[in-house]
């Protein structure tokens, strides 16, 4: 269980803000701002985005496909590559700002203080070396280790990540092991140096139901034990709101809303929220029509100075035509929009 | 009563192993994988059947032999009733035209090089379904039922969004007038805004032209969202099947309630997970007896030697667990 969970469910304003005010987030993003070249030139892909990550926190990403949050990750560890750039903003991890940082001091903390998950277990991991030399050579890259060392700190990786007889898996390749497998190993070369943060970048889209489970309650249980954050990036809202503490929602390179996940999920402001929640069709049990969002995002090249949502958006009117500054309505919650929804607007009305 | 359009009975689906490819099949001594193990399943008009598994189960191979892609190793596929192997021509057009099936991935599924109006339309050109100069409205009215404007049919499937050519993958199967739809993952490559449109249209489409379909996701929410029926698949064999709101109200086996149990849902609080072990074994050497029981919480000694038949637990409910085998 996180350090944060709130019992009953309740939304009782800001939950995690609580435990965290105290102390200093270890993951600070900033105003931060990538821009890919393109054919219709410059376009902005992540536009001013804000967020804090405090030690032991869960927070989730939730967007769509072009919405930004892969690059938003990417951006963070550097890993943007051209066409793209990241132009602007700050990314502090403690007090140093990684994105002012030269390379080789950036590859040191890649992996070691910061590290990634990514979506394709089968594409991050080398298919022609076998485990055990993946992971000693994570070992090696921070710092100096002996081979019978290493050897027994690989398979202990392992064994914490929930894999049966690591000591067979250390000997396996990429492709002998199954997907759920893959991405355990993974997830254990994450782990490695105890990071203060985890990237993770869709690590569950691709598994099965049932090993999705599994890698959700493990990944829960040594983020907890560790006190390492975790940001997790995903397009499911449901695996946000079951295992996030907070919650940022982005569409078109902004965070739109923000604020611990059960009162962003219990009660969106946003109306862009509010359409994601209607379209998941496991809420509209009951025979109640799912409400889609009509229409469908703008190509990055298209968009203006205005709400990017407001073509799809029923509440838009004149004034969505000049962008809305971020607000707080409440204590540790972010809004961007000019016509947000009634707080007290009952889902089922 | 009248025989169900499209009958999968006791469906078997072998394939060969090729030992020196797959490494999981040098340690065992079989040399094929029985993917579809005695699949039995119906669809009738105006109901849709969801078919529900995880990976390697055997939903896919299901769906393209219902749909002559494949064929069967044992068993058969009945349209209204007769065996579609002894059909004469004639009926087998009748029956290819009846059952068609959409993709998962809208970007594989439709060829890049033919304008939308081509994919939609070739099937009415070569079974001269319409008169020539008809050809061109016939796919306007198809493009207009799944919601795209008309200029649609001029343009390349690369200028269209992945939930748009899923459109066009859905009116390419409309445009021959079925009877049944076998929709094979049809909204998991889609992100959930879009997802909801091609839910709805679905609905909207089985309103509005009576189709059946057999509806294959291993998305609980979506299958309980659209579907009457709903049949879980584990290693190539039903394990349970039932009418949606009992399946979802009283689930019979330990597998669909684990399945259940996980099913994240968008409601803040809940931050449990209780996974069932393990993982799915290979289907090149499935566990003896009961192919779930190394994950069940609930398997005895008889579960490790019997086979558990799918048997009929309460009227329109089939299940396959020894736990409900008491007389």
């Amino acid at each position: 269980m996180s350090p944060t969970v709130c019992p009953d469910g309740a939304s009782q304003g800001a939950t995690s803000e609580g435990h965290f005010a105290a102390e200093a987030p270890v993951l600070r993003v900033a105003a931060l701002r990538t821009e890919f070249a393109t054919a219709a030139g410059i376009v902005p892909v992540v536009d001013g985005v804000d967020f804090a990550l405090a030690r032991g926190e869960v927070l989730g990403i939730v967007g769509e496909s072009g919405s930004g949050k892969s690059v938003t990750a990417y951006s963070i560890l550097g890993l943007v590559e051209p066409p793209g750039r990241v132009t602007g903003g700050r990314v502090l991890l403690g007090d140093i700002d990684l994105l002012a940082l030269p390379p080789e001091a950036l590859a040191a903390i890649r992996g070691a203080r910061v590290s990634m998950v990514f979506q394709d277990p089968m594409m991050s991991l080398n298919p022609v070396l076998r485990v055990d030399t993946q992971i000693i050579e994570a070992l090696r890259a921070h710092g100096s280790i002996g081979r019978h060392d290493a050897h027994a700190r690989a398979a202990d990786a392992l064994a914490r990540v929930g894999i049966a007889a690591p000591e067979e898996r250390l000997r396996s390749y990429p492709h002998e092991l199954s997907g759920g497998m893959r991405q355990r190993v993974c997830i254990a070369i994450a782990m490695l140096h105890q990071p203060e943060v985890i990237i993770a970048d869709e690590p569950t889209t691709a598994l099965d139901v049932t090993i999705q489970a599994q890698i959700l309650s493990e990944m829960q249980a040594l983020c907890a034990s560790s006190g390492t954050a975790l940001l997790w990036i995903t397009h499911d809202l449901s695996v946000v709101a079951s295992f996030a503490d907070r919650v940022c929602v982005m569409y078109a390179g902004r965070i739109v809303e923000s604020g611990p996940v059960d009162v962003v999920i219990g009660a969106p402001r946003h109306p862009y929220t509010r359409g994601l929640l209607d379209s998941v069709p496991a809420l509209a049990a009951g025979g109640r029509r799912l409400a889609p969002i009509p229409g469908m995002p703008l190509a990055p090249a298209d968009l203006d100075a205005g709400c990017a949502f407001r073509h799809r958006c029923a509440r838009a009117s004149e004034r969505c035509a000049l962008a809305p500054d971020e607000t707080f309505p409440a204590p540790g919650r972010t809004l961007r929009c000019h016509h947000p929804l009634d707080r007290a607007a009952d889902r089922d009305s | 009563m009248s025989p169900p359009i499209l009958e999968a009975h006791a469906l078997e689906k072998r394939f060969a192993v090729r030992r020196h490819r797959d490494p999981r099949a040098r340690r065992s001594a079989a040399t094929s994988v029985l993917a579809l193990d005695g699949v039995t399943l119906h669809v009738d008009a105006h109901e849709i059947v969801g078919v529900v598994g995880e990976s390697g189960c055997g939903k896919s191979t299901l769906a393209r032999i219902v749909c002559g892609l494949s064929t069967a190793s044992g068993g058969s596929v009945r349209y209204r009733g007769e065996d579609v192997g002894s059909l004469d021509k004639a009926k087998r057009l009748r029956y290819t035209l009846a059952v068609q099936m959409v993709f998962q991935n809208p970007f594989a599924a439709l060829n890049p090089r033919h304008r939308v109006s081509r994919i939609v339309g070739e099937a009415l050109m070569v079974h001269g379904l319409v008169p020539a100069k008809e050809h061109e409205a016939c796919v306007v009215d198809q493009l207009a039922r799944v919601g795209l404007p008309a200029d649609s049919r001029d343009r390349y499937p690369h200028q269209f969004s992945g939930g748009q050519r899923q459109r066009i993958g859905i009116a390419r199967a409309l445009a021959v007038n079925p009877e049944v739809l076998v929709c094979d993952e049809v909204v998991s490559a889609l992100d959930v805004s879009i997802q909801a449109q091609i839910l709805n249209l679905l609905l909207d489409l089985r309103a509005s032209l009576g189709l059946g379909s057999m509806f294959i996701s291993h998305d609980l929410g979506v299958i309980r969202y659209l579907c009457d029926r709903i049949a879980v698949m584990y290693l190539g064999r039903i394990v349970e099947e039932a009418p949606a709101r009992t399946f979802f109200s009283q689930p019979a086996h330990p597998y669909a309630v684990a399945l259940l149990a996980e099913l994240p849902a968008p409601v803040a609080g809940k931050r449990r997970f209780e996974p069932i072990r393990g993982e799915i074994p290979s289907p090149i050497d499935p566990p003896a007896g009961c192919h779930f029981h190394p994950r069940c919480p609930h398997a005895f000694d008889r579960c490790r030697v019997e086979q558990p038949v799918l048997r009929e637990i309460a009227p329109g409910h089939r299940a396959a667990c020894h736990l409900h085998d008491r007389p």
